[in-house]
């Protein structure tokens, strides 16, 4: 091939002008060699999202990797590394694969519709004469005419597309050919399955860019109204604005939880329930529902999903002045792996006078003092249920807790860099040495910590459940599943039908020179010969003409009786 | 963190399953025997019939015809047919027939232990018997072994059971000592419907998926030509290509349901049927290269073995996806830790 002519779609193209170069282009790109090299690169693409820690699924993970590996986790920021799947490059590939797709299917498509117009293709006479291994020699004076209608039945019952052309052949015009073609459905499987791959993408696509991921903790008694200001977190699609969010209320009334009490695995839960009352609007009545693991709640297309449950325990903080400066529930995460819920937490009191206050603190559900192996004793929890529980003071801090600045902060974390811990004996009369024993406490039920300095102090009142919830919603997820199922039943489709062509061609043994194509005048018999042709299969091909070929004996049989009998194959 | 046991009864049922799995391994371990002895025997055997007769297989061709825009017309002799793999290969000494039998039987013994130990280990946990890796590997290498069987009845083809049982073994193996765990019962994460449907399609294709790249091992195997005199004996190349492909072809569907089952799994319980988690990456990966494999066989060039290596390697791909997800990388699906 010289450079001015290269091949697209079996034509010569003259590429020496630029339309020249982009249809050889296009034609390159939306081969299947093409796409099999694309397919091989999304799949290797794909690969280390899977190994690195992702920034949109798992944040932490990520500052975790940054922090022990810096110098590697620089590289791998500068090439997308922490989020593969939004990346450009990624991006770039699945673009590219499904304009391949697109650009395949869609000459694909027209070239199908006109191959159910057009009537069954013939074989070429070369084709049938190299062809046909099956051979039938009958010498029935028989109507070859009559026996066509039977046959055209058998194989129409067999999902055949059956058409009889007499004087097919220009050079025996007495021969007679009933050409027959069968799983024509497969290609529709196939641009089925492949257009529904599409659809798929585009409706995921479309579902991100307008729905919306929150994540709220809700304390016991407390309510909920659907908007960002009171989810604590929230990523919404690019479509999405604030006042598009259903406008919903949600009360947890109770968190149920159980726990297995006996034998090697206590502490398991055995279920899960969070009891809600929902209000759809505002001013409808509210109604009681329940949310569990694998029971979510729709309301108003929002999936509202049950993902976790903790303690709140109930805290009173006076300041120096003998003022209330915090009174309510504090949520404290429960601590990963640890099956008794030792939950740390932070409690940050901006109010208090003469200076603001953070109590670093880690509650305990059934707080023991057992035994540890340094020979001291130590106080942990042993069992996940509320029976026992023990609010621990770790440390408490004074200062400037640095909400003002504008700057956001993790509820759940305590920035000290302007704070300062308190210790007891701080601030005693001249003379005598600042304390160094850091102020700690361990509060039951009811009872107090005192600060020293006129600093206040903290009374655990009591113990409340929260209920973690996630709010999903994604609009384009009918779609994407209606997607995958045509796609799959595509699938199937093109996988198990087999396109295939038979022939069957009938020469009559003419006596006489006058025999036409139709009649069989001065014919004393004929020769039936079968053929057929399929791009897999052969054993399918093989065993039908088999069939076919028993039929037509029973039936030419059939016509040496005086009088015809119709026998059933 | 550990997950609820199981009491009583349930734990005698435990035991039982314990044993029977133990007993089933060592049974399979004689049926290997079995196989190699057959595969010495069937090799001794061609290499005497070489000396004495021009070899006569069917045509070991590794590629499967030319261009794909050809469609070859019927007159072709279409081989030895998959239904009749030429019978004075298996039987043409009767001791070759005999060592197959002996290992056909070890096998089916291995199998239907292993079974009875697959349910009461079921009765035991009162759950579907997939809920941690241990019980995966159990039913994916019962249901490998069953398969293969089912193909030594429907086509006569015994040799695929030289590759696959030494990996059944591997497998189970692997499963009793590395991945045990006693009897428990189920997370309250994990009691839906949908998860009984996607483990369930997941372990059916691991099995499929197995058996299908042992059937490609043989075909890679017998399309060498470097090792032409020791695997003659086998099935044709391209019966092995055909076998492998319908095996894939029959397979793939069910896996890409097993994905989307998982996707509306997950959606039922973490809120997004697609996080790309790792898991689902692999599965996703798994998938493609599957994909990529029933391209390679309608585009010239990259049929035969090509394609056959893209197979394994899908294989190894899933093989990772199991393993190497499972315990190494943190993610949704580590149920297991």
């Amino acid at each position: 091939m010289s450079r001015e002519h290269r091949q697209w779609r079996g034509m010569h193209v003259v590429v020496s002008t630029a339309w020249g170069w982009v249809r050889w282009g296009w034609s390159i790109l939306t081969s299947m060699r093409t796409a099999l090299w694309l397919l091989a690169v999304l799949t290797v693409a794909a690969i280390p999202g899977s190994l690195l820690p992702q920034r949109p699924s798992d944040p932490v993970g990520v500052a975790r990797y940054v922090s022990q590996h810096p110098q590697w986790a620089r590289w791998w920021e500068r090439l997308w590394l922490f989020e593969v799947y939004s990346s450009p490059w990624f991006r770039a590939v699945y673009v590219v694969l499904m304009i391949s797709l697109v650009g395949c299917l869609i000459p694909r498509v027209g070239r199908y519709a006109r191959r159910l117009r057009s009537p069954v293709p013939l074989p070429s006479r070369a084709v049938v004469s190299s062809g046909g291994q099956h051979h039938l020699r009958s010498s029935a004076v028989g109507q070859w005419p009559q026996v066509v209608p039977t046959v055209q039945g058998w194989l129409r019952k067999r999902a055949y597309r059956v058409r009889v052309v007499p004087g097919w052949n220009p050079t025996q015009p007495e021969q007679v050919m009933i050409v027959a073609q069968t799983g024509m459905l497969r290609e529709l499987g196939n641009v089925t399955f492949h257009l529904s791959f599409l659809g798929f993408l585009v409706a995921v696509a479309l579902g991100t860019h307008w729905g919306y991921n929150a994540d709220v903790a809700l304390v016991q008694q407390q309510a909920f109204t659907n908007t960002p200001a009171q989810y604590d977190w929230y990523r919404p699609g690019a479509g999405v604005q604030a006042s598009d969010l259903p406008q919903f209320t949600l009360m947890l009334q109770q968190m149920q939880v159980s726990f297995q009490r006996q034998g090697v695995d206590a502490g398991v839960p055995d279920s899960f329930a969070a009891h809600v009352q929902v209000r759809q609007q505002p001013g409808q009545p509210a109604r009681s529902e329940v949310i569990a693991p694998n029971r979510p709640l729709n309301v108003q297309g929002t999936k509202v999903y049950l993902m976790g449950h903790g303690y709140a325990p109930q805290v009173t903080v006076r300041d120096g002045q003998g003022q209330v400066a915090f009174s309510g529930p504090v949520i404290m995460l429960p601590a990963e792996g640890d099956v008794a819920m030792t939950s740390p937490g932070v409690l940050k009191v901006p109010d208090s006078q003469p200076a603001q206050l953070g109590f670093e603190m880690t509650f305990l559900p059934t707080g023991l003092r057992l035994a540890n192996e340094k020979g001291g004793t130590s106080l942990v929890s042993v069992f996940p249920e509320a029976t026992r529980p023990v609010l621990v003071v770790d440390s408490v801090w004074v200062g400037q807790l640095g909400l003002d600045t504008g700057q956001p902060q993790s509820v759940y974390l305590l920035d000290t860099t302007h704070m300062q811990q308190v210790k007891v004996g701080q601030g005693h009369p001249p003379g005598h040495p600042p304390g160094h024993q850091p102020v700690t406490g361990e509060l039951t039920v009811g009872t107090t910590l005192q600060l020293p300095d006129g600093l206040g102090n903290i009374t655990f009142d009591g113990v409340q459940h929260f209920a973690g919830f996630s709010l999903r919603s994604d609009p384009g997820r009918g779609w994407a599943l209606g997607s995958a199922v045509l796609a799959l039943t595509g699938l199937v489709i093109s996988l198990t039908m087999h396109p295939r062509t038979v022939w069957i061609v009938a020469t009559p043994l003419a006596a006489s020179a006058k025999a036409t194509a139709t009649g069989t005048q001065g014919a004393t018999g004929w020769v039936v010969s079968l053929g057929g042709r399929s791009a897999r299969g052969q054993e399918r091909l093989e065993r039908q003409l088999s069939q076919l070929t028993h039929y037509l004996e029973q039936q030419l049989r059939a016509q040496q009786q005086p009088t015809p009998v119709k026998e059933s194959t | 963190m550990s997950m609820p046991s199981v009491v009583g009864q349930g734990q005698s049922w435990a035991d039982l399953s314990d044993q029977l799995v133990i007993a089933a391994i060592v049974i399979l371990t004689a049926a290997l025997l079995a196989f190699a002895a057959y595969v010495a025997h069937k090799v001794r055997l061609s290499a005497e019939d070489e000396q004495t007769q021009p070899p006569q297989q069917g045509s070991p061709s590794p590629q499967q015809g030319c261009a794909s825009q050809q469609q070859p017309t019927s007159q072709q002799q279409v081989g030895l047919g998959s239904a009749q793999v030429q019978p004075h290969r298996l039987g043409g000494v009767s001791g070759g027939q005999r060592i197959a039998a002996v290992a056909l039987a070890l096998s089916f013994l291995a199998t239907v232990v292993l079974g009875v130990g697959v349910i009461s280990r079921t009765l035991a946990v009162q759950r579907a018997p997939w809920g941690n890796m241990y019980e995966f590997s159990l039913m994916a290498a019962l249901l490998a072994l069953v398969i293969y069987l089912l193909m030594v009845l429907r086509w006569r083809i015994v040799g695929v059971g030289v590759v696959l049982v030494p990996l059944v073994l591997l497998g189970l193996g692997v499963a009793v000592e590395v991945l045990y765990v006693p009897a428990t019962s189920l997370r309250p994460i994990l009691n839906s419907p949908w998860l009984v449907i996607h483990v369930a399609s997941v372990v059916v294709s691991f099995a499929i998926f197995g058996v299908a790249a042992a059937v490609t091992v043989l075909y890679l195997l017998r399309s060498s030509v470097r090792l032409a005199r020791w695997v003659s004996w086998l099935p044709s190349a391209r019966e092995l290509d055909q076998l492998s492909y319908r095996l894939h072809a029959f397979t793939f569907p069910l896996y890409t349901f097993a994905v989307i089952a998982g996707a509306i799994w997950a959606e039922s319980a973490w809120g997004r049927y697609w996080q790309w988690d790792p898991k689902e990456t692999w599965s996703l990966i798994v998938w493609l290269i599957y994909a990529l494999y029933l391209h390679a066989r309608l585009t010239a060039g990259w049929q035969g073995k090509k394609a056959a290596v893209i197979a394994l390697t899908a294989y190894s791909c899933f093989i990772v996806n199991y393993f190497v997800i499972n315990l190494l990388v943190q993610g949704l699906h580590s149920y297991d830790r």
